[in-house]
């Protein structure tokens, strides 16, 4: 696997961390690097903005329905009838 | 920078200097958007409600983290629903509804129409590239990506070695990026 170390690197250790596939020390490392190393939290956001269509994919066709009005008590989902 | 991404920033900013109507403002406008998510990724209602409420705690309380000039801000929140719902999945042991019917009667009309175009664009792109992927690879990213599973997890669901597993999944995010353009 040494050309996806070479190819990724930080870079994959990022995407890794987005996607949430770490755990233990791993995982530990990683959130350290991303509040302590900004061109890897940049990373980080890179690669949330890559994956974020997925969440907004699973929205698309789908029907209006309204939420209630702000407040902190959580949203009131309104069932259609 | 859209008209509605310009306003959900402008909107976020407030909320970090301790607006409560900026608060509203944010959750009026994504709040349907990132309750879907929710829903998506917990399979329940009641779930979702109360990830959606800790949602919006965290937006109170982090958003002063938000910066517009590296995320956009319907990105930002989008993820930390997943986070936030993924977290919850992962303390719950896993769930226990099968979300995909339910999560398609959610939508979104409203809110930032504008940001909501440039996304689905994004989406299209997105799910060209991860369908040029190697089944088990785009599997194992779709899996992580809505189950919050980690590597030993889709390793042991599939019965492959973890480095197997890791081979998999690192040559398939190599090969989205080479495919979305860095």
């Amino acid at each position: 696997m040494s050309d996806e170390a070479e190819l990724g690197g930080d870079d994959l250790l990022a995407a890794e961390l987005a996607l949430g596939l770490l755990e233990g020390e791993e995982l530990g490392e990683a959130r350290r690097r991303e509040v302590e190393d900004a061109s890897f939290a940049r990373a980080v956001d890179r690669w949330n903005e890559r994956f974020a269509p997925m969440l907004d994919a699973i929205l698309r066709n789908s029907r209006a329905r309204t939420c209630g009005i702000a407040s902190r008590s959580g949203c009131r989902i309104t069932t259609r009838t | 920078m859209s008209q509605a991404r310009k306003r959900l920033a402008d909107a976020l900013g407030r909320v970090a200097s301790g607006s409560e109507s900026a608060l509203a403002e944010v959750y009026e406008h994504t709040a349907a958007k990132l309750f879907g998510i929710c829903l998506r990724i917990l399979g329940n209602r009641s779930d979702a409600e109360d990830a959606l409420q800790e949602v919006y705690i965290n937006v109170w309380s982090k958003a002063g983290s938000f910066d517009a000039q590296r995320a956009s801000p319907i990105t930002w929140l989008a993820t930390m629903a997943r986070n936030r719902a993924i977290d919850r999945l992962r303390s719950s042991g896993g769930r226990t509804y099968e979300p995909v019917e339910e999560a398609l009667e959610v939508a979104d009309t409203r809110p930032a129409a504008d940001a909501l175009i440039e996304q689905s664009q994004g989406s299209a792109r997105l799910s060209a590239c991860i369908d040029q992927l190697d089944s088990r690879q785009s599997d194992a990213i779709r899996t992580a990506f809505f189950q919050g599973v980690t590597y030993a997890q889709l390793a042991t669901r599939k019965g492959v070695p973890l480095a197997t597993m890791k081979s998999w999944v690192r040559r398939g995010l190599l090969n989205l990026r080479e495919c979305l353009g860095r």
